[in-house]
Order: structure tokens, then C-alpha cells, then sequence
């Protein structure tokens, strides 16, 4: 019956990678089935490996091509950010031209006069008041937000490294 | 194919302490990256596609690494890496419409290379990996389950059949009758 396992395969698959064989270690593996084929698995495939030649492509190349994905992806959290922002502005510009005209459906007066001091707090009150300071809270977040994104993107090298 | 534990082992020990810049890098690739690409090669089969899965690799591990892996913990993220590109690849089927294209230099349809390739070839993608990770990369079952995500219990079984399969595959005609 042929042995599954043999405590020495992986003393016989070094010494198949590396060459040093001991006479005691090339007569086991002789003579046990587990590291026979182990032995004939191993030179296999360091012949098929020693066959091909193993030239990686430049290191630049990977370096560049994962920080262009990391500006991608920092652009990609900014964008998400400023989509935020615009989806808030749809919601509020809407509420807030409602508000608008909820409140100046009183006659205009004969007289008018570009004023800068009308008194929108007495108006803001209540729900009102909420509504706008959360929306102001939000839009303020998602600028900062985007804003702090798209300064990671621009601080990150997107060329190789001056010692380089 | 043998690790130079002296490089790898400052590469690592600079990386562990601050941002890995582009110097780093490249002492990093340089020591991992031409057994990866023989791994990925071997399984694969084609040298294009080796390097497209190495650059990705690369690319991954830069996008995910955590800084305080030591150095046999980036070697095995990185065949980890290399081995679910492998598995993505095989899952997505397309290498079956696509024939293996010779690496450059070599000459195809010589008989001794064919002997060895086709039959190592006709292993399935999971055996050839098991097959070199323990005997080229001279992994243990607990690293070799680090780099493949497979139970280390389960290994051992399927890395003696694996075993058993391309020997049977490699032996001689009379021999497999034995075999068998």
C-alpha cells in the first residue's frame, strides 16, 4: 500500500530545490513512495519554472497604477460628498422658495425700498428655524467633507518619487 | 527561487514605521515579485496575463496593506492576493476561448518542454497552486492556507492528491499501469 504522507517531503522538496542531497535523505527517497513522488513532483516543476524566464515587468509601473487608483478613489469620496450637497440643495431650494411665498403674501407696499435690514429671525422660528440651520449644518459638512478629499487628491504624487 | 530573508527582512522593518514610499517599494518588489509572477505564470499559463495579475497584485496590496504585517505576513497577503486574481480569473472563463501564448524567447512544439508543461497542465488550477506553493515556495499547510483562504486541515488531503494526480500524470506509460 502506497504511504499518504511522509514526515521528510518537505526536507526532499528542499533538497530538490536547492541540490544538496544527503545520502541518507536520497536513499529514503528512494525508498519511500510518499517522497519518490514528491521528489518527482518537485523536479517537474522546477523544470517547467527553470524553462520559462521569470522577467517581472518595471516596479514603476505598479507604483504608478496604484496611485492613479488611489486619487481615483480619493475623487470618487469627494464626488460622493458634493452628490450629497446637490441632492440637499434639491430638497431645500424647493422648501425654501415654498417659504418664500408663504410669507410675502401681504401686499407690497407703495414705496419700496432695497432694505438689507429686514428682520428674517422673527420668521425663522420654530420648525422653520430647524429646517434651515440643519440644512445649512449639512451643506456645511459635505463641502468640508468634499473639500478635504479633493485637497488628499491633490497633495498625493501622481509621478514617481524625486529619488527616483 | 530561494528568499533573501536579509533584504526582504529591512524592507519590511522600514515599512512597519513610516509610509511606504516608491524606494521601498521597489526593494519590496524586487524581492517578492519574481516568484509570485513564476506562481501566477504556472497556474495560468500565459505570460501576459501573469503580468497583468502581478501589477494588480501589487496595485492591491499598496491600495490595502495594513502597516503592521511583518514580512512573512505580506509574503503570504500577497500570494493571498494572487490567488483569488487566479481564482477571479478562472471563475470569469476567460482563458478557455484564448490559447496559451509561448513566453518570448522559447520555441514552442519542443518535445522535452511539452512533456513536462502539458502534463503539469492538465492539473486543475487549484492542484498546480497547491503543488507549488509547498514544493517551489516550500510553504508549510499553514501558510499555504493563508495564501489559498482553504482550511489548514484540508491541505493536507487535497495536497496529497494533488500530489498523487501529477505523479501518476508524470510517470511513464508502464509505470501508470503500476500506479494504478
Amino acid at each position: 500500500m502506497k504511504q499518504r504522507h511522509c514526515e521528510h517531503e518537505s526536507d526532499v522538496a528542499r533538497a530538490a530545490r536547492t541540490g544538496f542531497w544527503s545520502a541518507a535523505l536520497e536513499h529514503h527517497a528512494e525508498t519511500c513512495s510518499a517522497c519518490s513522488e514528491t521528489r518527482a513532483v518537485t523536479s517537474a516543476l522546477l523544470e517547467d519554472s527553470a524553462r520559462t524566464v521569470h522577467r517581472p515587468p518595471d516596479a514603476g509601473r505598479a507604483w504608478l497604477e496604484a496611485r492613479r487608483r488611489a486619487r481615483l478613489h480619493l475623487r470618487r469620496r469627494a464626488l460622493f460628498w458634493f452628490r450629497a450637497l446637490r441632492a440637499v440643495t434639491c430638497i431645500y431650494l424647493p422648501a425654501l422658495l415654498i417659504w418664500v411665498l408663504a410669507h410675502h403674501q401681504q401686499p407690497a407696499p407703495v414705496e419700496w425700498k432695497p432694505s438689507f435690514h429686514t428682520d428674517f429671525t422673527s420668521l425663522l422660528t420654530g420648525p422653520a428655524e430647524t429646517f434651515a440651520i440643519s440644512g445649512a449644518l449639512l451643506a456645511a459638512l459635505c463641502i468640508t467633507m468634499g473639500s478635504w478629499y479633493l485637497v488628499r487628491e491633490a497633495r498625493s504624487p501622481f509621478e514617481h518619487s524625486p529619488t527616483q | 527561487m530561494e528568499r533573501t530573508p536579509g533584504i526582504v527582512s529591512l524592507v519590511f522593518g522600514q515599512a512597519q514605521t513610516s509610509a511606504l514610499d516608491e524606494a521601498t517599494f521597489r526593494v519590496l518588489y524586487d524581492a517578492t515579485s519574481q516568484p509570485i509572477r513564476a506562481y501566477l505564470l504556472h497556474v495560468c499559463r500565459r505570460p501576459d496575463v501573469a503580468d497583468d495579475l502581478l501589477q494588480e497584485t501589487y496595485c492591491r496590496y499598496l491600495m490595502h496593506r495594513r502597516t503592521d504585517m511583518d514580512e512573512s505576513e505580506t509574503r503570504s497577503y500577497l500570494y493571498r492576493i494572487a490567488t483569488n486574481l487566479l481564482h477571479d480569473r478562472v471563475r470569469s472563463r476567460v482563458d478557455t476561448m484564448v490559447p496559451e501564448i509561448p513566453e518570448r524567447g522559447h520555441t514552442p512544439n519542443v518535445e522535452t518542454r511539452l512533456d513536462v508543461r502539458s502534463t503539469l497542465h492538465r492539473l486543475k488550477p487549484r492542484e498546480r497552486e497547491l503543488l507549488w506553493l509547498a514544493y517551489v515556495e516550500g510553504m508549510d499547510h499553514e501558510e499555504i492556507a493563508a495564501a489559498t483562504g482553504l482550511r489548514p486541515l484540508s491541505i493536507r488531503i487535497l495536497l496529497f492528491r494533488a500530489r498523487r494526480k501529477a505523479a501518476h500524470l508524470l510517470a511513464p506509460q508502464d509505470a501508470r499501469k503500476r500506479f494504478a
